[in-house]
C-alpha cells in the first residue's frame, strides 16, 4: 500500500458530514411528517382485520423506516460512547462494563417495560408504541457499535498515532484524519450485526402481544403473523419472501460492497489474503468488483434524493447558521471562552495528573453512589409482599436453561458432523457460509408463526415444547455454524500439508487437527448462539395461537405472564432480574473461562 | 555412495488457476534425483521452489509429465518424503511430544515402539526435558527442532525442506546448519536424501552435493552444479566464492 490507508480525502470528508447531515435532517422531517399523521391514532381504533396483499408494500417500508430511525440513533450513539471510552479514563471504567453487561442481557425482556413506559409517556398513543420499539431495536444495536468504535479507537497503531500526533494534528482534525477512518472496518463489520439483530428485534416487537389487546400495527411482522393466525398461507409466504427479499438486497447490494470498502482502512498492512473476499461466498470475484463500480451511483441515487433538502440546506439554513463563524461576534464569543476556559482546564488536568487517585476517587465515588442506588431499589423490590410468581422462578429458569440445552445439542448434532466433512472443501465451505450469514441475518422470529402452524397443526397443543424448541434452534443454529465454518478458515494452509504428508486417516485428522483447531469459534458461536437463545425464549415460550395463550413452564413464559396477564410491574421486575443475574452467572463462571482457556491453547500463531 | 535413482521428473509442467487465469508455475521439468544426495534448489521466489517440493511429497500432481519415484508414477501422498516447512507448522494444542508422535500414529504403530522412536528422536535433535512443553513455549530453532524430529521420526527416505531456515535469527540459523549435516550423516538416522529450498545462495553452497538453479515464471532448470568441496565448507575459500558467483550469474 503506497498511500497511509486511513486517511479521507477532504472533499469525500465533506461529503460525508454533508451527507450525513441531509440524511439525518431527512428522516426527521420524514418522521415528523408521520408522526403528525399516525401519531395522533389512538389503540384502540388499531384493532385487527383481515389482512390483504396490499398492505404488504407500506408494511414493508415502514418497518424498514423503523430500522433506519433505530440504526441511526445506534450510530450517533456509538460514536458518543465508543469515542468517550476510548479517550477518558472515567469513561472506560463505566462505559466498557456496563456495555459488556448489556450486551449480553437479553434485550427482548425489555420489550414489556419499554412499551409500559412508552405507552404511559405517550398517554396510549400509538407514538408510544413506535418509540417501544425503536427503542427495543435501538438497545439491539447500540451497545456493539459503540465498541466497535471503542475498540478500533484502542487498537490503533501506536506508530500511527504517534506520527498523527507529531505532524500536530489536533481536534475535529485529528478525528476525521485518523479516528474515523481506523474505527471504519470493525464499525461496518458489526453494524452489519447490528443490523440483522434489528430484524430480529424489530420482526419480534411486531409479533409480540402486549397485554390482552394486540397492538397490530400495519408491519411485516404483525402481517405475517397475523396471516398465520387467520391461517393464509399465501399471505404468510409473501410476506416472508417480501421480507427476505428486502434483506438480502440490502446485504448484497449495500453491506457487502460497504464491506469491502471498508477494508481500505484496515490499519495494519498486511496484505489483504483472497480468503476475505472469498468469505463473500456465493458472488463471484468479478461480480464483486462490478457490485464496487456499482456503489458510487448507489450513493449518487442517495444525493439526488436528497437533493431537494439540500438545496434547502444550501440556500436557506447555511447562510443562516453556517456562515457564522465568519461574524465577528463568534470571534469575541470564542477568545472569552478561551480566555474564561483555557486556565481552568489546565489547572484541572495538572491538577489530575499530580493526584492521580482523585480520578479514582470520583470512580470510586460515583461507583459507590450507583451501587448503592440500585442496591436500593432491588432492596425495595425484594420487600415482601412477593408476587406469587417468584417461588416459581427457580424452577422456571432451570427449565429454560435445559431447553436451551437441548437446543443447542440438536445444533451440535447436526452442524459439527457438517462441518468436520466440509472443512477442506472450500467450495462446498464457501457456499454453506454464505447460507450461514444468510440465516443469521434473517430474522427467524418472522418464521416463528410458520413453525407455530405447523407444530399445533401436527401435535396439538403437545406441540408447544416441540415448537419452543423449534423455534430457539431457528435463533442459535447460525451463529454456531457461521462461526464454526469461520473457524476452519483459519487453519494455516501448511498445517494442512503436514497433516496430509504425515499421512493421517480422517478420524485421526478430525482427532487433532479439525476439531481443536475449530474450537475458540466454536466456543466463540456457542455463547452469540445462547445470547440468541435467551432472547428467542422470551417470545418462544409464551405465545398466542388463534385467541388463546400457550405456554411452557419457564423464565421467558413467567416473565409475559407477568407482564401481560398480571400487569405486575414488581414481578416483570423480579423475573428480568432473575434472568440477567443468571445469564451473567453462567457468562463469568462458565463461559469466559472457556473462552479464555481455549483462545490460549487453540490458537495458531506458534 | 551408490548412484540409484530414487525419483524422476519427466518433462514435469505444474499450471495453477488463478483468477488472473492458467499460470504455468513449473516448466519442461526434466531430472533425476539419487539416493543419497543432499539437493539445494535455489532460485528467486516465484520461481516454483516450493511446488516442485510438493510435487516430491505427492501433496499436489504434476499437470504434464510424470513424477517417477523407485521406478513407480508416484500417485498420491508420497509416504516416504516427510516436510519440514519454513513457519513450522506445528500443532499449537499438541506437546512437543505429541507433535514429534504424529506420524506414527497415522502409521498405527505399537504405543511403545512409538514413545521409543519419538524420544530417540528428541533427543538427536536436542529437545530432551522439553517433551512435555508446548510450541508456544518455544524459541523459533526449538519449534524447527520439532518440525525435524517429526520428520526424521517416520523414517523417510527423502527429506523435503521448504526454506527450514528463513524464520530463524542468523546465529540459530548456522547452528541449525552444522546440525542438519550432522543428521544427514549420523549412521543412526535412516534418512540419507534431502531435498531442500532455499532463496539463499551461500546457504545452498555450504549444504548442497547438487544445486539446481531455478529461473522465475515459469520455473525451468538454468543450471545443475554438483558441488564437491570438503565438509566442512569455508565460506571465504575462493572456490566457495566462485560457485556463488557462478550461480548468481545463473539467476540474473
Amino acid at each position: 500500500m503506497s498511500e497511509f490507508s486511513g486517511y479521507i480525502p477532504s472533499h469525500v470528508q465533506h461529503r460525508v458530514k454533508h451527507g450525513l447531515i441531509y440524511l439525518f435532517l431527512l428522516l426527521v422531517l420524514l418522521a415528523v411528517f408521520i408522526g403528525i399523521y399516525r401519531g395522533g391514532v389512538h389503540l384502540s381504533e388499531l384493532e385487527a382485520n383481515q389482512v390483504t396483499l396490499s398492505e404488504l408494500p407500506s408494511a414493508l417500508i415502514l418497518s424498514f423506516f423503523r430500522m433506519l430511525v433505530s440504526y441511526t440513533a445506534s450510530l450517533f450513539f456509538a460514536f458518543f460512547l465508543g469515542v468517550l471510552a476510548a479517550k477518558t479514563y472515567l469513561g472506560e471504567k463505566f462505559i466498557i462494563p456496563t456495555l459488556d453487561v448489556l450486551q449480553s442481557v437479553p434485550v427482548i425482556g425489555f420489550f414489556p417495560a419499554a412499551i409500559t413506559f412508552f405507552i404511559s409517556v405517550s398517554n396510549g398513543h400509538r407514538i408510544g408504541i413506535e418509540l417501544a420499539a425503536c427503542f427495543l431495536i435501538f438497545t439491539s444495536q447500540a451497545w456493539n457499535m459503540a465498541f466497535a468504535v471503542y475498540e478500533a479507537i484502542k487498537s490503533i497503531p501506536k506508530e500511527n498515532l504517534d506520527a498523527i500526533r507529531s505532524l500536530g494534528v489536533k481536534g475535529t482534525n485529528r478525528f476525521w484524519k485518523l479516528y474515523a477512518p481506523a474505527t471504519i472496518p470493525r464499525l461496518v463489520y458489526n453494524s452489519m450485526l447490528s443490523w440483522s439483530n434489528g430484524w430480529y428485534f424489530l420482526v419480534a416487537c411486531e409479533i409480540i402481544a402486549v397485554g390482552t389487546i394486540h397492538y397490530h400495527l400495519p408491519r411485516i411482522g404483525s402481517f405475517i403473523s397475523r396471516s398465520a393466525e387467520q391461517s393464509e398461507l399465501f399471505l404468510v409466504f409473501s410476506g416472508l419472501a417480501a421480507l427476505t427479499g428486502l434483506v438480502l438486497i440490502l446485504d448484497f447490494l449495500v453491506w457487502r460492497p460497504i464491506s469491502i470498502w471498508s477494508q481500505r482502512f484496515r490499519q495494519d498492512l498486511t496484505s489483504n489474503d483472497d480468503d476475505d473476499l472469498g468469505s463473500l461466498g456465493l458472488l463471484p470475484k468479478t461480480l464483486i468488483s462490478r457490485i464496487e463500480e456499482f456503489t458510487p451511483p448507489f450513493i449518487k441515487l442517495i444525493s439526488v434524493l436528497t437533493f431537494p433538502l439540500a438545496w434547502i440546506f444550501n440556500k436557506i439554513l447555511k447562510p443562516i447558521f453556517w456562515e457564522l463563524p465568519k461574524h465577528p461576534f463568534k470571534h469575541i464569543w470564542k477568545k472569552t471562552v478561551t480566555s474564561l476556559f483555557q486556565p481552568v482546564r489546565k489547572k484541572l488536568n495538572a491538577i489530575i495528573k499530580k493526584y492521580i487517585w482523585l480520578e479514582q476517587a470520583v470512580f470510586w465515588f460515583i461507583s459507590g453512589v450507583l451501587f448503592s442506588w440500585v442496591g436500593f431499589i432491588i432492596y425495595r423490590w425484594l420487600q415482601p409482599p412477593w408476587p406469587k410468581i417468584v417461588k416459581e422462578i427457580p424452577l422456571a429458569i432451570l427449565a429454560s436453561t435445559g431447553r436451551l440445552l437441548v437446543a443447542f445439542f440438536i445444533c451440535l448434532i447436526w452442524i459439527v458432523p457438517l462441518v468436520l466433512l466440509c472443512w477442506n472443501k472450500p467450495k462446498i465451505r464457501q457456499t454453506l457460509t454464505t447460507i450461514a450469514q444468510v440465516g443469521a441475518s434473517l430474522p427467524a422470529v418472522a418464521f416463528f408463526p410458520l413453525i407455530k402452524e405447523f407444530a399445533f397443526k401436527n401435535f396439538g397443543t403437545n406441540g408447544m415444547e416441540l415448537s419452543c424448541i423449534l423455534l430457539l434452534l431457528t435463533g442459535m443454529q447460525w451463529y454456531l455454524l457461521f462461526n464454526c465454518l469461520g473457524g476452519t478458515a483459519t487453519i494455516p494452509s501448511d498445517i494442512k500439508e503436514v497433516t496430509r504428508s504425515l499421512g493421517l486417516k480422517k478420524f485421526l485428522t478430525w482427532k487433532r487437527l479439525v476439531l481443536p483447531a475449530i474450537r475458540p469459534s466454536m466456543i466463540t458461536g456457542a455463547i452469540t448462539a445462547w445470547g440468541g437463545g435467551w432472547n428467542a425464549l422470551v417470545v418462544a415460550e409464551y405465545v398466542s395461537y388463534k385467541g388463546n395463550t400457550l405456554s411452557v413452564n419457564g423464565i421467558g413464559a413467567l416473565l409475559s405472564k407477568a407482564t401481560y396477564d398480571l400487569g405486575d410491574g414488581k414481578a416483570m421486575a423480579i423475573c428480568i432480574s432473575a434472568m440477567i443475574i443468571w445469564i451473567l452467572f453462567l457468562n463469568l463462571l462458565f463461559w469466559k473461562p472457556i473462552y479464555n482457556f481455549s483462545i490460549e491453547r487453540f490458537k495458531f500463531d506458534s | 555412495m551408490s548412484k540409484s535413482v530414487l525419483f524422476k521428473f519427466n518433462q514435469v509442467d505444474k499450471n495453477f488457476t488463478l483468477p488472473q487465469g492458467e499460470v504455468t508455475v513449473l516448466n519442461q521439468l526434466d531430472f533425476s534425483a539419487y539416493a543419497g544426495e543432499f539437493i539445494v534448489i535455489v532460485g528467486p521466489s516465484g520461481a516454483g521452489k516450493s511446488t516442485l517440493l510438493r510435487l516430491i511429497s505427492g501433496l499436489i500432481r504434476p499437470s504434464k509429465g510424470s513424477l517417477i519415484y523407485k521406478d513407480h508414477p508416484l500417485d498420491g501422498v508420497n509416504p516416504d518424503a516427510a516436510f519440514v516447512f519454513q513457519n513450522f507448522a506445528l500443532l499449537p494444542w499438541l506437546t512437543v511430544f505429541e507433535n514429534v508422535v504424529i506420524g506414527l500414529e497415522a502409521r498405527n504403530i505399537d504405543k511403545s515402539v512409538r514413545e521409543k522412536k519419538a524420544s530417540f528422536y528428541i533427543n538427536k535433535v536436542g529437545l530432551d526435558g522439553y517433551e512435555e512443553a508446548y510450541p508456544r513455549e518455544l524459541s523459533g530453532g526449538m519449534k524447527q527442532r520439532v518440525g525435524l524430529a517429526r520428520a526424521l521420526v517416520i523414517e523417510p527416505e527423502v527429506l523435503v525442506m521448504d526454506e527450514p531456515f528463513s524464520s530463524l535469527d542468523i546465529l540459530t540459523a548456522i547452528n541449525m546448519r552444522d546440525e542438519l549435516i550432522d543428521i544427514w550423516k549420523d549412521p543412526d538416522i535412516p534418512v540419507n536424501t534431502i531435498v531442500m529450498v532455499t532463496h539463499m545462495i551461500e546457504e545452498a553452497i555450504e549444504l548442497a552435493d547438487r544445486v539446481l538453479v531455478l529461473t522465475s515464471r515459469p520455473g525451468r532448470i538454468a543450471g545443475d552444479l554438483s558441488i564437491s568441496l570438503q565438509r566442512p565448507r569455508d565460506k571465504q575459500a575462493p572456490e566457495f566464492i566462485k560457485l556463488v558467483d557462478q550461480v548468481f550469474s545463473l539467476l540474473t
